[in-house]
C-alpha cells in the first residue's frame, strides 16, 4: 500500500484549473521529485497534500486512509509535515526555539502539567533541548542557536526551516523548493542531508528547480504542466520524455 | 523571561520597586485616592487577562463585557444565594470563562478585522441581555445593594471590616498578585511559548501539528476567567453595577491602556493603565478636555513609541544618540 495516495486530485481557483485530476502515488522509503514549470500547481499539490486547501474533487489516502478532510494540524499528527516555498518561521524567536516549538507534536505533557511545570514537563523540556541541539548540529546551525531567527542570512533561514521540519519527526516530509537562493555547495550538503534522511527511513515529496540536484537525488520524479501530471518515472526515463523535454521546452 | 532587553537586575529592582509604592502609599493618600488605586489594581486584572488574548492576535472588543459577566455573576450569586465575596471570585471568574467558551467558537473561526467586529457584535449581544431581562439583570439600571467582602473574625479574638479602605485595598492588593502572578506563569510556561508562536505565524504552526483553534481558545478562555474575577471584585466595591459600566467607552479605555503601554512584553499594559490612571487623575479638573488629552497621548504613543511605552527602556540609548546628548561611559553596541 503507497505511503501518500493523491487520487484524482483537482483544485479549481475560479476559472483557474490549478490542479487537474492528478494521481500520485508515493511508496514507503522513496524520494518523490515533483517538478514542473512556474505556476504548473505544485505547490498547490503540497497544500492539498498537507490540508492547507481543500480539494475541489479527488482524495488524497494516508496508508489507505482517506484524509482529504482533516486539518493541517491533524495530518501532521499522522507525520505529514511541509515546508514552505517562502521561508517561513518565528522571526522573532531565537533559533533554538524555533526548532523547541517545532518538536510540539513530542510534547506528550497536557496542559495542566504544562502550567504546572511538573518534574514530568521538566524531563520532556530536557529531552526537547537536547534534541533540538542536535538537529541543530545536523543542519550546521548550532553556532547561531541563540540567534534571533529573522535575523538569520536567507540560505540558513531555509535551513532552519527544514531543520523545524525535522524535529517534528515526519514520516513524509514534503519540500518545497528548499535549496532556492543556495550556492551549488549549501545545495550538494542540504541534498546528502536529504540522502541520510532517506536511509534512516523519512519518505520524501520534493518540488526543487535545481535540476541536477532533482536527478541525482529523487528516486522517482513527478513531472507537471498545467496542473496535469504529464510524466512519471526514474530521472532517467522523466529526462528522455519527450512530452517533459516540450513542456520545459515550451515553456521557455 | 522572555521579551528583550532589560536585564534581569533592572526588572527585579524596577519590581520591587512598584510593589513598596503599592504598599506604602494607601496610608499617605486620603480615601480619594485610596479609591482610584482599588480601580486601578482591578483594572491591571483587567489589562493584563486582555494581554492573554492579544498574545494570540486577536484584539476583543468582548473582554470588557466579559468583566461584566464575573460583576453580574457575583451580584446574582450574592443576592438571591448569599454566596460570599471570596467564593465568588473564583464563580465570576468561572461563569465569564464559560461565557467566553460559548462565544470564542464562532469567533476563533474570524481573523483579523471580521474578529474585531464579531467580538464587539459578541459583547454588544452580552450586553443587550443585561438590559433586555430585567429579572434577573435588573435592566438599564441594573443591580444595586450588592454586599460587600463582609468581615474577617478569628474566633472572638479580632474582627476586621474588610469593606473598609485600607483593608479592602489590600485585598484588593493581594487578590490581583495572585491573578498576575497566575497569568505571568501562564504567559512563562511552554504554553506561552506556543502562543508566541501561534501569533508570529499561524500556518507555520499549524503545519508544525500546534492545534491553532485550541491554542486560541484556551487563551481567550483564560483571558475571560481573570476577567471575570476583576469583574467579581468591582461589584462586591461598588455595590451596584449597570450595562453602561460595561459598554464601549470602557472598551475603548482598556484599547488606549493596552496600546499606550504596548502588550509585547507582559508588563506593557500594567505600564500603559499606570501612567494613564496616573495622567488622568492629574488631569482630572479640566474634566471636558480629558478624552482630547487621552487622544493626544494616544497619538504621540503610535507616532513615537509604536511598540508602546514598553519599548522606552530599549529605546532610551537611542533617542539619547539621536538628539545629540552626549553619553558618557561604556558605549553600547
Ligand atoms: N490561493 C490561490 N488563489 C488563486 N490562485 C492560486 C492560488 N494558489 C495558486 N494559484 C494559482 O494556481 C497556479 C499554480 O500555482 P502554484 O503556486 O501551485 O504553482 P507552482 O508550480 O508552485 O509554481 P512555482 O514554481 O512558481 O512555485 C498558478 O497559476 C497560481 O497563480
Ligand atoms: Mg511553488
Amino acid at each position: 500500500m503507497a505511503l501518500l495516495e493523491l487520487a484524482g486530485l483537482t483544485k479549481r481557483f475560479g476559472a483557474l484549473v490549478a490542479v487537474d485530476e492528478l494521481n500520485v502515488s508515493i511508496e514507503r522509503g522513496e524520494i518523490r521529485g515533483l517538478i514542473g514549470p512556474n505556476g504548473s500547481g505544485k505547490t498547490t499539490v503540497f497544500n492539498l497534500a498537507t490540508g492547507f486547501y481543500r480539494p475541489s474533487a479527488g482524495r488524497v489516502l494516508w496508508q489507505g486512509e482517506d484524509v482529504t478532510l482533516l486539518s493541517p494540524e491533524r495530518r501532521a499528527k499522522l507525520g505529514i509535515i511541509r515546508t514552505f516555498q517562502q521561508a517561513a518561521l518565528f522571526g522573532e524567536m531565537t533559533v533554538v526555539n524555533n526548532v523547541i516549538v517545532a518538536c510540539h507534536l513530542h510534547l506528550d505533557v497536557g496542559l495542566a502539567g504544562q502550567f504546572l511545570k511538573t518534574p514530568k514537563m521538566r524531563a520532556v523540556q530536557r529531552r526537547i533541548e537536547a534534541r533540538a541541539d542536535e538537529i541543530l548540529e545536523l543542519m550546521g546551525l548550532l553556532e547561531v542557536k541563540h540567534e534571533v531567527a529573522g535575523d538569520l542570512p536567507h540560505g540558513s533561514q531555509r535551513v532552519l526551516g527544514i531543520a523545524m521540519a525535522l524535529a517534528s519527526q515526519p514520516q513524509l516530509l514534503l519540500l518545497d523548493e528548499p535549496a532556492a537562493g543556495m550556492n551549488p555547495v549549501e545545495t550538494e550538503r542540504l541534498m546528502s542531508i536529504i540522502r541520510m534522511l532517506r536511509d534512516k527511513g523519512t519518505t520524501m515529496f520534493l518540488v526543487e528547480h535545481d535540476m541536477k540536484a532533482v536527478m541525482s537525488t529523487c528516486d522517482r520524479i513527478t513531472v507537471m504542466d498545467f496542473g496535469q501530471g504529464i510524466a512519471e518515472g526514474t530521472p532517467h526515463e522523466v529526462a528522455k520524455n519527450a512530452a517533459v523535454i516540450e513542456a520545459y521546452l515550451g515553456g521557455g | 523571561m522572555r521579551g528583550n532587553s532589560a536585564s534581569l537586575p533592572i526588572t527585579l529592582i524596577s519590581w520591587i520597586a512598584v510593589i513598596a509604592v503599592f504598599l506604602v502609599l494607601p496610608f499617605v493618600v486620603g480615601p480619594y485616592l485610596l479609591e482610584v488605586m482599588i480601580m486601578l489594581l482591578i483594572n491591571i486584572v483587567v489589562v493584563a487577562s486582555f494581554r492573554l488574548i492579544t498574545m494570540t492576535g486577536g484584539w476583543s472588543l468582548a473582554h470588557i463585557p466579559l468583566v461584566g459577566v464575573g460583576a453580574y455573576s457575583a451580584a446574582l450569586l450574592s443576592k438571591h444565594f448569599g454566596v460570599s465575596f471570596w467564593l465568588n471570585l473564583p464563580l465570576g471568574g468561572l461563569t465569564a470563562a464559560f461565557v467566553a467558551a460559548a462565544i470564542c467558537y464562532p469567533l476563533l473561526r474570524m481573523k483579523g478585522f471580521a474578529f474585531f467586529i464579531g467580538s464587539f457584535a459578541a459583547g454588544e449581544a452580552i450586553r443587550l441581555c443585561w438590559i433586555r431581562f430585567r429579572n434577573p439583570f435588573g435592566g438599564p439600571r441594573g443591580l444595586i445593594d450588592i454586599a460587600g467582602a463582609g468581615s474577617l473574625r478569628v474566633a472572638g479574638l479580632f474582627s476586621l471590616n474588610l469593606d473598609s479602605g485600607i483593608p479592602f485595598y489590600f485585598l484588593t492588593v493581594l487578590v490581583t498578585l495572585i491573578c498576575l502572578y497566575l497569568m505571568h506563569r501562564l504567559g512563562d510556561s511552554r504554553i506561552g511559548v506556543t502562543l508566541e508562536a501561534i501569533h508570529i505565524h499561524d500556518n507555520l504552526a499549524k503545519s508544525l501539528g500546534i492545534p491553532v483553534t485550541k491554542y486560541r481558545a484556551l487563551a481567550f478562555i483564560a483571558g475571560g476567567f481573570f476577567a471575570g474575577v476583576a469583574g467579581a471584585m468591582l461589584a462586591h466595591r461598588l455595590r451596584t453595577i449597570d450595562p453602561h459600566q460595561f459598554g464601549f467607552t470602557t472598551t475603548l479605555y482598556l484599547l488606549l491602556w493596552a496600546i499606550v503601554g504596548g502588550t509585547t512584553t507582559f508588563a506593557g499594559p500594567l505600564l500603559g493603565i499606570v501612567a494613564l490612571t496616573a495622567i488622568g487623575e492629574l488631569i482630572r479638573r479640566f474634566s471636558e478636555w480629558v478624552p482630547l488629552i487621552y487622544g493626544v497621548i494616544l497619538i504621540v504613543v503610535v507616532l513615537f513609541f509604536p511598540q508602546g511605552l514598553e519599548s522606552l527602556p530599549a529605546r532610551i540609548p537611542f533617542l539619547l544618540k539621536k538628539y545629540g546628548i552626549a553619553q558618557k561611559g561604556k558605549p553600547r553596541k
